[in-house]
Formats: C-alpha cells, structure tokens, sequence
C-alpha cells in the first residue's frame, strides 16, 4: 500500500497555485498538510479525490497502489474522503448509512457482522435504528469515519475533520481515528489549521506559495 | 468495483426543445399561413389581406383589442404592484412565513374553478348581497348592478390580479434569500432611511431583474387568456382572445381565416406590449437613481401597512368566499335571494360520479402521465447540467431559461390552431398522447422551474462521498440524492399536475372538443344556467390538484417519518 505525488501541481488561469508537490506514503502513515487559508489545500484534496472544477489543471502524477489516478473518475479511485461536516445521509437510519458504505455482493448476515462490528468498535453498539439526526456531535463524527471505512478504501482523505469538534472531544475523536487507520494500514492525507492536530507517524508537509510573488 | 453503466444525459436538453419547439413552430407556421389566405382544406390557396380586412370589419374587433389590452396590460401591472406591497410591508415576518405555508394550496387553486367561485360570491345576486341583505333587509330582489362581467373589464382584471399574485410572489420567493433582505433593511435603517425607500431604491432594483420573466410571462397570460376571459369577462364584445377562439369554433369553416388573422394579431400586440415593458424599465431606473440621489429618508411609511393589510384582506376572502360559496352552491336546493343559506340538498354530488366519472378519469390520466414524463425531462436536464458543470468552464444555465418560457411568453391561442391544423393533416390528431404532449409544453416549464432551485442546492459532496463509498455513480445518485430529495421532487410532481389539469385551451384543440376534462366541463357548465352542476365541477376541478399536494405532502412526511432533520422546513 503507497501514495505518491509527483512534481505535482494546480493551475488557475494558467497560474499555480503552490509550487510543486512530492512526496511518498506508506501503509499506516497519515502526513499532515498545513498552510494558510487559500493556499490551495482543499484544492489539492479535490484534485486528488476526483472532484476538481474544471476551471483548473493539474500537472504531475498522482499513483495509489501502482495505479494512476489522474484519469478516473471519483467512484473508481478508492479514495475515501472524511469533510469537516459529517454528512451522514439525513433520510437513512444509522444502519443504512454504514451498510452504504460497505461492498457489493456480502450475504445479508456478513453485512449486519460488519455493521455491528463496527458500531461496537465506536461505543454506539446496538443503535443501528436510530435517527442519524438524534445522534450527538461526537457519534456523528464516529459514524462518518465508520462509514469511510467500511468501503474499504485504499487511501483515506481527511479535510479539517476536527475543526468543528469542542476541544475535549476533538482530542479523543482525533487518537480514534489515527488509531483506527493505523490498524487498517492504508495511507492518509490530513488536512489542518491547527498544529496539535498533527499526526506523529507520518512526514509534514507544507504548501509554499509559487516563487515571484 | 460495482462499475454501473454511465447514463449518457446529453441528449436531455434536445429533447426537451423538441417537446417545446415542434408544436410552437408547427403551431405558429399553422396559423400564419391561414392568416394571410392559405388554408386548403378549406379550398383557400391564394395569398391574400383578405383574412385581415375581415377581421378589422369584424364587429366589436377595436374595442375586444382595446378591452384585451385594459385588462391583460392592467391587471399585469396591478399583480407586480400587490407583489411589491406585500413584500413591502410584510417580508421578512413570521406572518409571511405563514403566508408562504399558504402559497401552493392557493397557487394549486385552477383559474376556472376560481373565476366560478368569485362569481357567485361578488354578483347582484351572490352570497356577498345575499350576505348583506339577510342582515340588513335591503334589498329586497338582487340590485341591477353589473358586478360580474361587467362592459369595462373589472371583475376580470381583479379575478386576473387575484389569480396572478400568489404566483409572483411564489417567484420573488424563491430569488429573495440570495438578495440579504435582513441585513439591507438593517443597513439602510442605520443610516436613516424608512422602508418603503429601501425596498424601492436598494431591493427592489436586484429582485427585479429575477422577476422579469415570470412577470412578462403573467402579462402574456393575461393578454391571452380565454377560459377565465370566458368566465369573468365582458361579453358584447369580449377580449380578443375569446373574440378569436369564437372564431375558430363558429360554423361557418371560413371565418377561420380573420380568426388565424386575430390569433396572430393577439400574437403581435402581446410582444408589442412585452417590447414596451423592457423599453419602460430604463424610466423607471432613472427614477430610482433620482430617488437615490435625492437622501430623502421616507421615514413614515405612509399607510404602507393598511394597504398591505387590505391587499391581503381581499385575497383572502376572495380565495376563502369562493372556495365556501361554491360548496355551498354544490349542497344548495332551493335557495331564495336574500337567505344567507340554502336548503341542503345532496342530490347533486349523488349525480356527480355518473356526470363527471370520464371526465375525472381522463383529467387525472393526462395530468399524472405529463406530470410523471415531466419530472424525468426535467430531472435529467438538472443532472446533465451539474455534469456539464464538472466537464466545461463555459456552461451557463441561465441562457436555458429563455427558451424554457417561450411557451408561457407565446398566447396559447396564437399557436393551438395551428398546432391542430397541423396534427389534422399529418393524421394525429385525436390520440390520447397528443392531449398528454400539448399538455407537457406547459407543465414542462412549471416543473423545470419548482425543482430547479432545490436540485441545484444540493450539496455535492453529498454526491462526492456517496460516490467514493459505493463505488457507483447509479447508487449515488438514485439512493443518496433522490433519496434526499423526495419533498421537493413530490412538490414538483403535484404542480406538473395541477398545471395540466387546470389547462383549458389545448384540451378543446387537441381533437377538436372530443377530449372532455374537468376543467371544460366547469367552463362550460359556468355560462349555463344549472349553478349546482357548476358548483360540482368547480369543486371538482379544484379538488383534484389539491388532493395532489396533499398526497405529495403526506408520502413525503411518511417517508421521512423516522428522519427529523428532513421532516417539515427541510427544502
């Protein structure tokens, strides 16, 4: 399992927005992104998870598993993505939401193993029937990342996860998540305002507006 | 991976011009030609003025113009005005929260089973001087007033302003969260300024511009339209629209020709009128600039608030009193002048299924096909546009919304002649479908225009992550976002409907009067003399669109029972 950018770039109206990019991750690690706000952070993320607006272009590789992803669309990169909000799907029940999130073709009795697996990894065991609305901050934010994982991504994005968190909570949510992708042993991209949200295992990286300006 | 295939979407906005274009275009070529003397199945083959001569020798041709123009251009300008005063006074408020609640109900109301009900509320001998003379004892035998349908065009022009209202204000509606209404008023009130200039200099000038095209499309409606004109308007002579629909329904097959003649003229002066409503919006620019300029604060709002007051007043009792009128008029037995109520008497309702059974049957098979048919055109556009968004720097989805008006801006009657001469001589005339096609050239715009604005809002990443989870784009789209949003595609659903069943004049042109509905059934029963039997089919005709929203409402809340974050207010 490996992530790799290579010389790679985003322009807007023919100007880029940071100077190039490299940088290599193996299974496990989670490199933390900084930089200020407009440097192009989201962008990249876009850019990387398939759902970058046509008015810009990219430039350099982005390869996943050997794989080269610059040409396929979202649903074929394998590529999960966790937003600041959560966006667990209004009009399903907890349950629903996470059995979206699982593969094709499991018997009705493996995806309820998974599912319940799942929920008892996060503290929510047998509340699979509830409400997604009735659920606290902190669930919500468990049931997004659950959710991610179950489709058995390959890479897994994280932009700003924690930043509407209170304090306390961000704290826990943040050792839960590193611990769970830890444990999957895919690589993972976060992207942050706040130093503390830094990940030990895994290198930081910045983007550096282009030269000239 | 679970690869679906990929729905090409491309083709979407072709077809939709082409449901549109072809009974436009064959429908104006149709009734041109006859306006200028060519119309062989009647033997006409020379080209000639002839048609136009006879129509300005037409009797009562100068005045139907004249009376189209009063009352069309009138109660147009008079709709605008009300929309202005009420969001004037009353938005944003907790009562016009309540108003909006209000809205699709009222907006559902079809214009003929309306004109009915205020027709026998507001006659010499309606339940209002019913009402008055059971109090008072004055008068004793209906007074000799033309209240109804009187030479002048009032009742129309005020059953048009009624009608109209709730339409634009649905439409300011829609563009008014974009504008900051809030914190303009807030502004403008800290430097001293009183509402009403707000409204007018600030507000005023950026909702306009929205409002342009349902507005143009309210006056060419109102220039045009024949079975209210039918209904509430003068008779000796009418409007030009009904002038002309007399026209094309008289037994003698030639006056078709001064009537494709009229048709096209209404056609002519409904752009000339347009054309003058663009050209005056730079007077009233200037104006507004001036007013700007003058510092002038305005700070009392000058009976702002009893005028709205009254505007509203009015609507209410008018949709109120007709909607309880026409029951009443429906359970009515013998029911003397001056009694407040009638002797009940059920009998009419006992007739009702035998008398209007095939009618009802083929008002909600047309309406629910144009509406269902509808809703998947449209669907598809609105999801080929947010592709088109992802794949090309240069789309632009306003440039669509022109064309989705044309025929809302087009007289119904400068082209459904010739639409019918046209299916006549290619033989297709008479078939279901055909009813259903004319049908979606109007409920197509309706629908494009209720869903748009929620489709559009949809929050992509929404789409995003359904996509990177489920590894289909199928799945995403059809258990995520339609999932998500089933209130307003139920709502739009419900309007698709009711639009088609209150359509009156494709319905007596498709297939020559063969197609009966509820909706000409009421017209016709309006100018006879039975008010029992078109009290029935008023409620009737009225009665079926609502039934439509409120079975949209109810499958929507029951879908989203056990889901509080989409339960009512969700968009």
């Amino acid at each position: 399992m490996s992530f790799e950018l290579q010389q790679f770039s985003i322009c807007l109206d023919q100007q880029p927005l940071f100077q190039p990019l490299s940088f290599q991750l193996a299974a496990g690690e989670i490199a933390t992104l900084m930089g200020p706000s407009g440097s192009g952070k989201s962008t990249l993320l876009a850019a990387i998870c398939g759902t970058l607006m046509p008015a810009f272009q990219c430039q350099g590789d982005i390869r996943l598993n050997g794989r080269d992803l610059t040409a396929l669309p979202v649903e074929d990169r394998g590529v999960g993505i966790l937003f600041q909000d959560d966006l667990l799907f209004p009009h399903l029940d907890v349950f629903h939401n996470l059995a979206f999130g699982l593969p094709a073709g499991l018997s009705k009795a493996e995806r309820r193993v998974r599912i319940e697996s799942a929920l008892a990894s996060a503290g929510l065991e047998g509340q699979g029937n509830r409400d997604v609305a009735t659920l606290s901050g902190g669930q919500r934010a468990r049931v997004s990342l659950l959710r991610t994982l179950l489709a058995e991504p390959q890479l897994i994005l994280l932009d700003e996860p924690f930043a509407k968190l209170d304090q306390q909570l961000r704290e826990s949510f943040r050792h839960w998540v590193f611990a769970r992708i830890t444990e999957l042993g895919i690589p993972a991209l976060l992207v942050t305002h706040d130093p503390s949200d830094r990940s030990d295992n895994g290198p930081l990286l910045q983007l550096i507006a282009p030269s000239g300006e | 991976m679970n690869s679906a295939p990929r729905f090409r979407l491309s083709w979407v906005p072709t077809l939709i011009l082409a449901v549109f274009l072809i009974p436009v275009s064959l429908g104006l070529a149709g009734t041109w030609l006859p306006a200028f003397g060519w119309f062989p199945a009647l033997d006409q083959t020379h080209f000639s003025l002839q048609p136009w001569r006879e129509l300005l020798d037409y009797p009562g041709f100068i005045r139907a113009t004249q009376l189209t123009l009063i009352t069309g251009l009138g109660s147009a300008v008079l709709a605008v005005v009300a929309t202005l005063i009420l969001l004037m006074a009353f938005y944003p408020s907790s009562l016009f929260r309540r108003l909006e609640r209000w809205l699709a109900p009222v907006l559902s109301v079809p214009h003929a089973a309306f004109a009915i009900g205020l027709g026998f509320l507001i006659t010499p001998s309606g339940w209002l001087m019913r009402l008055f003379a059971s109090l008072t004892g004055v008068p004793v035998y209906p007074p000799n007033w033309l209240t109804f349908q009187d030479p002048w065009g009032i009742s129309l022009i005020l059953v048009l302003t009624l009608k109209e209202t709730p339409f634009l204000v649905f439409m300011a509606l829609a563009s008014l969260p974009s504008l900051k209404v809030s914190q303009t008023l807030w502004l403008g009130r800290s430097l001293g300024y009183g509402r009403t200039k707000i409204w007018l200099t600030l507000l005023w000038p950026q909702l306009y511009p929205r409002l342009r095209l349902p507005f143009f499309a309210v006056a060419a409606y109102n220039l045009s339209v024949v079975d209210l004109a039918l209904i509430a308007g003068p008779t000796t002579p009418p409007t030009l629209a009904v002038l002309v629909n007399r026209l094309f329904n008289d037994p003698d097959l030639l006056l078709r020709l001064p009537g494709a003649a009229g048709a096209t003229a209404l056609l002519l002066l409904t752009v000339a009128v347009l054309f003058s409503l663009r050209l005056s919006e730079p007077l009233v620019r200037y104006w507004q600039q001036r007013a700007v300029l003058n510092g002038r604060r305005w700070r009392q709002a000058l009976g702002l608030h009893p005028l709205a007051s009254s505007v509203l007043g009015l609507g209410v009792v008018a949709y109120g009193g007709a909607l309880v009128v026409l029951v009443l008029w429906s359970l009515a037995g013998p029911w003397r002048f001056p009694d407040a109520l009638p002797q009940f008497d059920w009998s009419h309702w006992q007739n009702a299924p035998r008398q209007f059974g095939s009618a009802l049957w083929l008002t909600f098979s047309t309406g629910l096909c144009a509406a269902l048919i509808a809703l998947i055109l449209v669907i598809a556009a609105l999801e080929n546009e947010v592709r088109l968004n992802y794949q090309r720097r240069d789309f632009n989805a306003q440039r669509l919304l022109w064309l989705l008006y044309l025929p809302l801006l087009v007289p119904q009657i400068a082209f459904l002649f010739g639409f019918q001469v046209s299916l006549i001589w290619l033989n297709l005339d008479r078939h279901w479908w055909v009813l259903v096609w004319s049908h979606l050239v109007f409920v197509l715009p309706y629908t494009f225009l209720t869903l748009s604005g929620p489709y559009r809002a949809f929050d992509d990443r929404y789409s995003w992550l359904a996509q990177s989870l489920s590894g289909s784009r199928w799945q995403a789209w059809w258990r995520i976002k339609l999932g998500m949003l089933w209130r307003p595609i139920g709502y739009s659903l419900a309007t698709g409907f009711a639009v088609s069943v209150a359509q009156y004049l494709p319905t007596l042109f498709i297939g020559g009067g063969r197609f009966a509905t509820l909706t000409t059934e009421a017209v016709s029963l309006a100018s006879g003399s039975d008010r029992r039997a078109a009290a029935v089919s008023a409620l009737a005709q009225q009665g079926l669109p609502l039934l439509g929203f409120a079975l949209a409402a109810l499958v929507v809340s029951w879908r989203y029972r056990r889901h509080r974050d989409l339960q009512q207010g969700g968009s």
